[in-house]
């Protein structure tokens, strides 16, 4: 990533340039995404967090410390989005909705791929969360702590408690099936 | 589980996130060696690991976000209804009228119509209504 652009950018966008925060948008939304699926797991949902919480980061540019990097600080506005939309969902519809796809399958990989797949669905979204920012962003335990502004202990904990719960759920899900429905 | 045993599990866990571990290997290994239970969750997490070995995010190929980020921020701003710049104040006001309804409720000779009688409870669903969600919620699914 370039994040002098990103900061050339930013400044842009403080000086009344709208256009220029098209950059940030389309340099990021597919992280975002990414990122967002593994939260509420629905595309439509996941789409919605993101335009909102890109319109977030724009009006919040003037707090933006252009020293530091922009997608880690966006990312903890869009999970305030996520765990937002998570929460209404849960409280005014139903969790029974075609769950879209988190993890690409190599090839002869299939099984193993929705085996795991229906094994993080059934965690909770801040294990599911972790995991896969762990597991496959590789982020370090003080980068989890700054994304997800808990305590580096914390992050050891549920690190932890999401491994184990992710363990249990491997070795009690069928190899092949339907994607898990959300636990409450 | 002992004290030892969370911290051979934290130092383990350490070393395989490749952070740095609290303890020397050598140690981690002659507790491991000697602990069923610490081995059993060691490796409980390589096989998590392994699991996820090789494995990426399922990405749209096309998100397109913009089109609508850029209708969105060329809109004029709604005025808010209410707008709750300092929520310490509302819930200051909330107190306020609770304190006043009980001193009503003690002041002697005072009749308290059933009305008054269910004024916290509309100040309270007030408060909530400006506030746009239920402060009092639990979230349950913050367990970790």
């Amino acid at each position: 990533m370039h994040p002098s652009d990103d900061a050339a950018a930013i400044e842009e966008c403080r000086n009344g340039n709208r256009n220029a925060f098209r950059l940030l948008v389309e340099r990021y939304e597919r992280e975002a995404m990414g990122h967002a699926l593994a939260v509420l797991r629905h595309r439509e949902d996941a789409l919605d967090a993101v335009q909102e919480a890109f319109l977030d980061a724009f009006r919040a540019l003037d707090s933006f410390d252009t020293r530091c990097r922009f997608y880690p600080w966006f990312y903890t506005i869009l999970r305030h989005r996520c765990f937002k939309a998570q929460a209404r969902r849960s409280r005014h519809e139903s969790q029974d909705l075609p769950a879209d796809r988190l993890l690409v399958a190599a090839l002869g990989d299939v099984a193993a791929r929705d085996s795991l797949e229906s094994a993080l669905a059934s965690l909770s979204a801040e294990h599911r969360e972790i995991l896969m920012l762990r597991h496959l962003d590789a982020l370090s335990y003080d980068e989890l702590a700054a994304r997800l502004e808990i305590p580096r202990g914390t992050v050891m904990s549920r690190l932890h408690h999401a491994r184990r719960q992710l363990r249990q759920r491997l070795e009690s899900v069928p190899r092949t099936g339907p994607l898990g429905k959300e636990k409450p | 589980m002992s004290g030892d045993c969370e911290r051979v599990l934290r130092s383990a866990m350490s070393r395989m996130d490749g952070e740095v571990p609290e303890l020397g290997e050598a140690e981690e290994s002659a507790h491991l060696a000697a602990c069923p239970e610490c081995r059993g969750e060691v490796a409980a997490m390589l096989a998590v690991g392994t699991a996820f070995e090789g494995r990426q995010r399922e990405v749209p190929s096309q998100v397109a976000a913009w089109p609508e980020v850029s209708a969105r921020l060329a809109e004029p701003p709604i005025r808010a209804r209410f707008s709750v710049r300092h929520p310490v104040l509302l819930f200051g006001g909330f107190a306020g009228v609770l304190i006043a309804c009980r001193l009503l409720e003690m002041a002697p000779g005072f009749e308290v119509s059933p009305l008054a009688k269910s004024l916290p409870i509309l100040t309270a669903a007030m408060v909530v209504s400006l506030l746009g969600d239920n402060p009092f919620r639990i979230r349950m699914d913050l367990s970790a």
